[in-house]
């Protein structure tokens, strides 16, 4: 088991130097090499998009808003701070971040007639066990979510869809642990209180 | 109705596994395209610049200011009263040639 967690380590480690040893290699007069650390997160980098935008294409040019960021601020990475996976990552967030920003400045409570006949359905079901589809999911998430700030947002996303925990949230973020559980209960609190007002709408 | 904790949890566990937004084949030859017409050393060269201009611009301010301290520290004229005595010289200057 030890020994396991040690290889697991020691790969960690070697996957950051090696991104590192990249990132020096595009900095001394290689920028072709950028591609390698392109093909290498790109996926990771979708994925989180993923968690803030449904729209294939507007998550596609976020994507690339992220890596061409990366690209231009390469010079102020620091591999001694944080290695390029968290970097990036970070890098993501902050992309989703603003777009959730200039995404709310446009939409306000979504009317339910958006909603879809599958999402509308399930939740005028009195049964608690009826299962609910992924893009049926996604819509009264995002109905109930409209009123939420973008922190609470953000937040909520990394924690409850994302899966991370307080400690890479405040990492990420920049804002403390604290602040970090208070937002979360509020925006939790806002997402039920959302969903019962949706529910007696219906 | 449902119990709203865990609906809020069904909606979330669905939304968790969803699948992603899949990657386009050719998204990385789309980024390498993007970054093509510049370098990261190409930022450097148009950040740096701007950069020293701000430092020039503030060390000739502070040396403005301790001339200035130092000058009428010591009894002088100041700089910004030369200048002003300067301006006004050639003012008079140009209205003479002006109005003969």
């Amino acid at each position: 088991m030890e020994r396991n967690s040690c290889i697991g380590g020691i790969s960690l480690s070697l996957k950051a130097e090696e991104d590192a040893t990249c990132v020096r290699s595009i900095l001394a007069g290689c920028p072709e090499r950028f591609s390698e650390l392109v093909n290498r997160y790109q996926d990771r980098v979708f994925a989180i998009l993923s968690r803030y935008e449904r729209d294939r294409g507007r998550v596609e040019n976020m994507a690339q808003d992220v890596f061409v960021k990366a690209w231009r601020n390469l010079t102020k990475f620091n591999p001694r701070k944080a290695p390029f996976e968290n970097w990036l990552s970070r890098m993501t967030t902050n992309v989703a971040l603003n777009h959730l920003r200039v995404e709310k400045r446009f939409r306000n409570q979504l009317p339910v007639s958006q909603l879809g006949e599958g999402a509308l359905e399930w939740l005028q079901e009195e049964d608690d066990s009826s299962p609910l589809q992924a893009m049926e999911a996604r819509e009264i998430l995002d109905h109930c979510m409209a009123d939420l700030t973008t922190d609470e947002h953000l937040i909520l996303t990394m924690s409850e869809i994302e899966g991370r925990t307080s400690p890479e949230i405040s990492q990420i973020t920049g804002k403390a642990a604290g602040t970090i559980r208070v937002v979360l209960h509020r925006a939790k609190k806002k997402l039920t209180d959302n969903l019962i007002r949706l529910q007696g709408s219906l | 109705m449902k119990d709203n904790e865990t609906a809020i949890e069904k909606i979330l566990s669905a939304v968790r596994e969803a699948p992603p937004v899949i990657t386009p084949k050719n998204f990385a030859d789309q980024v390498m395209s993007l970054t093509a017409l510049s370098s990261p050393k190409d930022v450097i060269a148009t950040d740096f610049p701007l950069l020293k201009l701000a430092w020039a611009a503030s060390f000739v301010f502070a040396a403005f200011l301790a001339s200035e301290v130092i000058m009428s520290a010591r009894g002088f004229p100041s700089l910004g009263g030369g200048a002003e005595e300067l301006t006004r010289a050639c003012f008079s200057e140009i209205e003479t040639i002006v109005t003969p």
